[in-house]
């Protein structure tokens, strides 16, 4: 381990914006979160119903984790940051330790840095404490947020605790994942995989009230319940999961050639495909990975809670006040909160294409693949037209995977129909987001990854819009908001037009200036 | 030509001519202009002033026509690192158009190239052999060489000095931006030497050697000495 005091003075010079952001902004959505649910249940009697049905539903157990101490303001708070919270901390302490591990080698810099006094183990060692520093940070920065919204002070402490435990987990299956795997975009892609997984199996076994929560990691934190009587089991569980992965990875360092990986690499084709020349060929053969991952997401979560309508259905039958506050049939209010996230993925498939276009440009590719026979717009409509494909698909499969399992489960044809609607009247302002990256992309490569802001908006704005107190402004940024809640009222014909217009637009407005400027490099 | 890229002025009244059939050396430092030159005349970059022709057109308004007669290996080859090198090598020498089989595999074989490896795993040599290979196995009439050999070894530097007289010996035109003196001695006719975005000299190696001082047994070395500095 010799150096890496070095190395972990390297990744704070080099990443310590990172370091200070991501910590930052997980700790801000979670104290917002909680700020809002202080602002919405003030009074025990408002608590107590609420624990009684929305914090009974198998749906949203399904949907953020099993709710413990809903009588309390913390169990709230704790509940409904529950699916933001399994998923973004969980990909930040993935991302993080890749960056600081594995992305490095592949680029390079830890060739040079071990040619030094490092040794290959410092390496995973100094990404280890770089990741205690964040989660650190974060678990200091809830837990004072949360005493300062004057929440009890060893609740919060737990529930900081073991929330940062849970992303240093995370960040261990990070570091393990890119001592094995043979690059880091495999290690990322394999590291999402097991996320997602993670939490599907946590949906099911909570969605179903199975008593089996240790099966996931995604389901340990609820289970230490910070808020009422304390459980040690989960963080125990964690802080062992984090230590096992840091010597797992550590023994691999110690073992692997500078490089290489363990998990085999299977040769390529001798020769390219007859497609792969033309301009959509080559961006579906390059973007494919990423949109499979989308399609395959937006099933899931679209089935899962499709699969879940009864009891969703039995809940709101025995609640009327709840079917009063929300507004709709029951299975239809299911759809609307399955279509929104679908509609957040079939964006990120789309936009994760057109800003690959803005990569390969800066990395020099475009301009060889411009050398050729084809002109900057032919690329440029070939690889939009694939973004547009993917949207669209991503769209369509959550759609008809929602229809069929709601079908089965109520034994009702018109939940297709409706799903399908729903699907369709999203499109534009998917679409949309898609044509705002298209033009980021054009106008300046660089600054490609703000084209992701609107698809995170989408996101936080649909899934903490309400505890989170937004002003109606904001909330109308999202683009999904101007469609409407559909199915439960029908689309916005006027939004529809304009956003299928802008959509149009916007992918114009990008080839005509991308044909017209200087390439960004190579 | 003359551009500019910011407050960095890249080509400053540079003169350039190719003439059809020769091979031409463009012989500079780094930063002297020669990638620009070859991106302005790909059409990537357009110029603030100077008029640029290729085949008698203006290639910043019809590059995709031009370009199914050049084909272009770059100094520093970034490839798709999840292809394959045989997929590389398809993909880039059908974009330009003119890809032959034949020649294909014959060049993969003489640069002893395992095309079945993944792209991320090459070293920068075995990349630049990849775009070689695919500019070589076109039928394209010209080849914009920028700094081709960087990375390779003494050896795949004597096959490629082979492929080159034997493209020329088809009757083909290669503008190569090189600083690796012999490999310009090897190849060319003619030769232009620029130093900051303007050419110092424009001649073939006897002319230049006429009026060098160390005269008819001068190295290239010599010569491109003598000129770089005359004009410093």
């Amino acid at each position: 381990m010799t150096g890496w005091t070095t190395m972990l003075r390297h990744l704070v010079r080099t990443s310590w914006l990172g370091v200070l952001a991501a910590p930052t902004l997980l700790a801000a959505l979670v104290i917002g979160t909680f700020a809002g649910v202080k602002h919405l249940y003030p009074t025990a009697v408002e608590r107590q119903i609420y624990a009684a049905t929305l914090g009974e539903s198998p749906a949203s157990w399904a949907f953020n984790g099993r709710g413990y101490d809903l009588e309390a303001l913390g169990g709230i708070g704790a509940y409904e940051v529950g699916f933001m919270g399994q998923l973004a901390l969980p990909v930040v302490g993935l991302l993080l330790s890749v960056r600081t591990t594995r992305a490095l080698e592949d680029s390079g810099h830890l060739e040079l840095i071990t040619s030094a006094r490092v040794a290959r183990t410092a390496i995973p060692v100094a990404s280890l404490a770089t990741s205690l520093m964040v989660w650190t940070l974060f678990a200091v920065l809830v837990h004072g947020g949360l005493v300062v919204l004057g929440l009890p002070v060893s609740g919060a402490a737990g529930y900081a605790g073991t929330m940062a435990l849970f992303g240093l987990a995370a960040s261990g299956l990070g570091l393990v994942l890119g001592q094995l795997a043979g690059s880091a975009r495999s290690a990322t892609s394999l590291g999402l995989t097991l996320v997602m997984g993670g939490y599907l199996v946590r949906a099911v076994v909570d969605g179903r009230k199975l008593d089996a929560a240790w099966l996931s990691p995604m389901g340990w934190a609820a289970e230490a319940r910070p808020w009422g009587p304390w459980h040690w089991w989960p963080v125990v569980a964690h802080a062992a999961l984090a230590v096992a992965c840091g010597l797992t990875a550590l023994t691999v360092a110690a073992r692997r050639d500078l490089g290489q990986g363990i998990l085999p690499q299977r040769p390529g084709r001798a020769t390219g495909s007859g497609t792969l020349a033309h301009p959509m060929g080559l961006a579906w053969r390059i973007t494919r990975g990423g949109i499979a991952g989308w399609t395959i997401g937006a099933i899931a979560w679209a089935a899962a809670l499709g699969s879940l309508s009864r009891e969703f259905v039995d809940i709101v039958a025995k609640n009327p006040t709840l079917l009063e506050a929300l507004g709709g049939n029951a299975d239809q209010l299911v759809q609307v909160m399955a279509m929104l996230l679908t509609a957040a993925m079939a964006m990120a498939a789309g936009v994760g294409v057109v800003t690959r276009l803005g990569g390969e440009e800066g990395e020099g590719r475009l301009g060889l693949l411009l050398a050729g026979r084809r002109s900057r717009v032919g690329w440029w409509l070939g690889w939009c037209l694939v973004a547009v494909a993917a949207t669209t698909g991503v769209l369509a499969a959550g759609a008809l995977a929602l229809g069929v399992t709601q079908w089965i489960v109520l034994d009702q044809s018109t939940t297709m129909d409706d799903a399908l609607r729903a699907g369709l009247e999203l499109l534009p302002a998917c679409l949309a987001v898609v044509g705002l990256a298209a033009t980021v992309t054009a106008l300046a490569p660089r600054w490609r990854a703000l084209s992701w802001l609107p698809v995170a908006w989408v996101t936080v704005v649909g899934l903490l819009g309400e505890p989170l107190r937004l002003p109606r402004w904001a909330i109308n940024l999202s683009p999904t908001e101007l469609v409407g809640r559909v199915p439960v009222e029908s689309g916005d014909a006027g939004a529809t037009i304009v956003l299928s217009l802008a959509a149009a637009l916007l992918v114009g407005v990008g080839g005509w200036v991308l044909a017209r400027r200087d390439l960004v490099h190579g | 030509m003359v551009k500019r890229f910011g407050s960095v002025q890249a080509l400053d009244g540079l003169d350039l001519e190719v003439r059809r059939g020769e091979v031409h050396g463009f012989i500079g430092p780094n930063g002297a202009g020669k990638s620009t030159t070859i991106r302005a005349v790909l059409g990537q970059v357009r110029l603030n002033a100077g008029t640029l022709r290729l085949f008698g057109e203006d290639p910043w308004r019809h590059a995709p026509r031009l370009h199914r007669r050049l084909a272009y290996v770059p100094g520093d080859t970034v490839l798709w690192p999840q292809l394959s090198g045989g997929e590389c090598i398809d993909l880039i020498a059908r974009v330009q158009g003119s890809q032959d089989q034949v020649r294909r595999d014959h060049l993969i074989e003489r640069f002893e190239l395992d095309p079945r490896r993944r792209a991320s795993t090459y070293s920068k040599g075995n990349r630049q052999k990849v775009a070689l290979v695919a500019a070589l196995s076109t039928t394209a009439e010209l080849l914009l060489l920028d700094e081709p050999t960087s990375g390779l070894d003494p050896i795949m530097e004597h096959r490629f000095i082979e492929v080159v007289r034997e493209a020329v010996a088809e009757g083909r035109t290669v503008l190569l931006s090189s600083h690796i003196m012999a490999e310009v001695e090897a190849l060319c006719d003619r030769v232009t030497i620029i130093r900051a975005g303007r050419t110092v000299v424009t001649d073939t190696l006897a002319g230049l050697r006429n009026t060098s001082p160390a005269g008819k047994e001068a190295s290239m070395e010599d010569l491109f000495w003598h000129h770089y500095e005359g004009a410093a």
